[in-house]
């Protein structure tokens, strides 16, 4: 067995089961988003945002350190301060986007009126976020001061962290308001 | 100038994750479309995610792989004769398909300790929306970055700045309409 197969392959195990167990903690609750409307219309986007944003921010700060722009030590620092920033502003934005768009698909194309979908996005977005982005910067940093190159090993993690994270944020969120 | 780092973050990733969300946007209204076979099917409100997962990790694989032989000088001449090139797929071919299979197991026993234990149509079902699934977005991801990198790099960019959210927003979005179109199907 060659040594890309060894690593592409485990890292598909790890991504494999993050998602079974996002896709479990739905089925628990399948009740209570069922009257949701649109919730299938924001979920991929959701997911999805977890890559986008929490997967940038870690490939910065790979790039940061690697060209020695930044120490892998929690200090409050410009570039680490940026970055925090730049990403809780992504992620109020885009979360508002979702759920703008959940919102229009299920006003126009059911004739469902629930503007509760963007509270539900916008709160989901938050909360996953702030609990991810420590756990991004930390794993970087701790992975990067171990010799390992964050790049390559937190692609599979920020995905799988991505998933039971996001998906926790939405049945919480969804459990106290809708 | 006060916070040019967080403002160039901010301007750079806007247009693209803006663009990423809304392809997944697109396809979850085929989802809603078959929400109520999701929402009782308890198989495939787990298949779904995982699914989707593995499909999105395997854009990022191509593309990078690609990206690194492209850099590296060793995609050379006719691209059927390059070993590099066959190897890479042939590697990722065994990947997608074993996982593919490994899929549908989780699954299934992530089901049956759920409680819904699936019959074995429904096994054969999940099976069939997997493999398709999988083998078709990767058939559809491996010719956009090969050609698209190809294309790129002739134009002195960076192929992973474009590959990467161009080849996993295709394959989100692929997954779901095919995830869709099977359940309508199979369902």
């Amino acid at each position: 067995m060659n040594k890309d197969f060894k690593e592409i392959f485990s890292s598909q195990v790890i991504s494999i089961v993050g998602g079974a167990v996002a896709g479990i903690a739905l089925s628990v609750f399948t009740n209570r988003l069922e009257v949701v409307p649109g919730l299938l219309v924001l979920l991929p986007g959701f997911l999805g945002m977890r890559g986008n944003i929490s997967g940038s921010l870690s490939a910065r700060l790979g790039s940061a350190m690697h060209l020695g722009k930044l120490k892998p030590k929690l200090k409050n620092t410009k570039i680490l301060r940026e970055n925090i920033l730049a990403t809780l502003v992504l992620a109020i934005v885009v979360s508002t986007f979702l759920g703008l768009i959940a919102y229009a698909f299920t006003r126009f194309a059911f004739g469902i009126d629930f503007p509760k979908i963007i509270l539900v996005s916008v709160l989901a977005g938050l909360i996953s976020n702030f609990i991810q982005m420590p756990l991004t910067v930390l794993a970087s940093f701790y992975l990067y001061s171990r010799g390992h190159d964050p790049d390559n090993i937190m692609g599979p993690y920020i995905t799988t962290l991505g998933d039971i994270v996001s998906v926790a944020s939405l049945l919480a969120v969804i459990l106290v308001i809708a | 100038m006060r916070h040019r780092l967080f403002a160039k973050i901010v301007k750079e990733s806007l247009k693209a994750i803006i663009l990423a969300s809304l392809i997944s946007s697109v396809g979850g209204f085929g989802l809603q479309s078959v929400e109520q076979k999701i929402f009782t099917i308890v198989p495939l409100l787990i298949l779904f995610p995982t699914l989707n997962n593995m499909v999105g990790g395997f854009g990022t694989v191509i593309s990078s792989k690609f990206t690194s032989l492209l850099y590296e000088g060793r995609i050379r001449g006719k691209l059927s004769r390059s070993k590099p090139l066959r190897d890479m797929f042939r590697t990722v071919t065994m990947v997608v398909l074993i996982s593919s299979l490994l899929v549908a197991g989780v699954v299934y026993l992530a089901s049956y300790f759920m409680g819904s234990n699936p019959t074995s149509s429904t096994v054969v079902k999940l099976l069939i929306i997997s493999v398709v699934s999988t083998s078709f977005i990767f058939l559809i991801i491996s010719v956009i970055a090969v050609v698209g990198g190809i294309y790129i790099h002739k134009h002195q960019q960076d192929p992973d700045n474009f590959l990467i959210p161009l080849t996993t927003s295709i394959a989100d979005l692929g997954t779901m309409v095919i995830f869709t179109l099977l359940v309508m199907v199979l369902f």
